[in-house]
């Protein structure tokens, strides 16, 4: 078995990346789905970025790592606001019935 | 024992995520994702990221995971609605579609071909060898043509990947044109089961294989910024706290604004003021005065006040 390189993480990272963009186009019935399969995006931009910080050296990486995990908790945080008082009112959260934009 | 760790947990981070995308239930998705977590941060620990990995323990399961599962447990939804699968019919109608695409795409290519065959021969007028080219001699200079990147090593390159997505866009819309009822075809191709799938292979075969064939450039390992100090002068945590500190001290408070911003935000959103009881306001009983609230009116006498 050969050690484990840049590229096996790179690939595993491709690999989560392209799970998270199918479960967005896949599971587009409710918003929940869509949310979750962004968290996984955000995941794999995360393994790929410590993954180049630790094989450049560079811990810069890792600090951006955590810029990204703050920026996402606070996006998860207004998304899922936004899911309950669009729930409280219109009692679905079934994409189909999102028309008010005309989208 | 690395390999095998590493092997593991992204096995397993793989197969999590899969369950996320696909569980029927959002519950089951949000357990899983849980799990793609701490598999996640076991990868972290593997590479050396200790900080990161705990952080992503503490903040995601412990803060994101459990609100995802506070909401999806919250709403009174039926989640039966969620795509039934492999249904008989869509399977046949997305299939017939795809039928219908392939033919089209056959057309078009040739159109493609054409097309690009053009410049080729343009080039060869100019140069006044388009008589006495021969035919074979003809395939291959278009087939070394600079006009197309069909060769295996150029399809990694993006803009064969942006070529191959204009190609797509231009098969529907030429169509759309041409014939009313490709495209109600190609509509119901990409609402179908058979067109996600495609699209979802050939995404992660680009990233595979960008992610596969990458190379660090020599002189990367000259410009960095902050290198991360031997382990045993100092731990992942200190030394991630001395650049953040530091260095990205006002990103960090720009965070920090951030986070409070959505809290403030999330709570705004969905604060219900309850109008029921009531309450005292100071403000209006200190503004009270007898020139609005009192009205004093005659009366003549033997008449009554009309309303």
């Amino acid at each position: 078995m050969m050690t484990i390189g840049l590229h096996h993480y790179l690939v595993v990272s491709g690999l989560l990346f392209g799970i998270g963009l199918f479960g967005i186009f896949w599971g587009r019935k409710t918003i929940i789905s869509i949310l979750l399969a962004i968290e996984l995006l955000f995941l794999s931009v995360n393994i790929n970025l410590v993954a180049f910080s630790v094989y450049l050296k560079d811990l810069v990486g890792q600090v951006f790592v955590i810029f990204i995990l703050t920026v996402a908790a606070a996006e998860i945080a207004i998304g899922l606001a936004i899911l309950v008082i669009y729930h409280r009112q219109r009692q679905t959260i079934n994409i189909e019935d999102m028309s008010a934009m005309r989208g | 024992m690395t390999q095998f760790a590493f092997y593991g947990f992204s096995l397993l981070l793989l197969m999590g995520a899969i369950n996320v995308v696909l569980a029927r239930s959002p519950v089951h998705s949000v357990l899983s994702l849980i799990f793609v977590f701490f598999n996640a941060a076991g990868l972290f620990v593997i590479l050396g990221a200790e900080f990161i990995a705990m952080t992503l323990v503490i903040v995601y399961v412990g803060a994101v995971a459990v609100l995802f599962l506070f909401v999806v447990m919250m709403m009174n939804v039926s989640w039966d609605y969620q795509r039934v699968i492999f249904s008989k019919v869509y399977l046949q109608r997305s299939l017939t579609s795809l039928l219908y695409l392939v033919k089209s795409a056959a057309v078009f290519s040739i159109v493609f071909l054409i097309l690009i065959s053009i410049p080729v021969l343009v080039d060869l007028y100019q140069h006044n060898l388009l008589l006495t080219t021969s035919f074979p001699q003809l395939l291959n200079s278009m087939y070394h043509s600079k006009w197309w990147a069909f060769n295996p090593a150029a399809l990694r390159t993006p803009i064969a990947v942006v070529a191959f997505i204009a190609i797509c866009i231009g098969l529907v819309t030429c169509h759309k044109f041409i014939k009313k009822p490709f495209y109600n075809a190609a509509a119901s191709f990409a609402d179908s089961i058979v067109f996600f799938i495609i699209l979802g292979l050939i995404f992660t075969a680009y990233f595979v294989t960008l992610g596969a064939s990458w190379h660090v450039m020599p002189g990367a390992r000259d410009i960095i910024n902050s290198p991360i100090p031997p382990l045993d002068l100092m731990s992942n945590t200190h030394a991630l706290g001395q650049v953040l500190y530091v260095d990205y001290v006002l990103a960090f408070q720009c965070a920090g604004i951030i986070l409070l911003v959505g809290m403030i935000g999330a709570i705004v959103l969905t604060l219900r003021t309850h109008q029921k009881s009531k309450r005292q306001d100071p403000h209006v009983q200190a503004q009270r005065c007898a020139k609005n609230t009192i009205e004093l009116k005659h009366i003549a006498l033997g008449s009554g006040l009309s309303s």
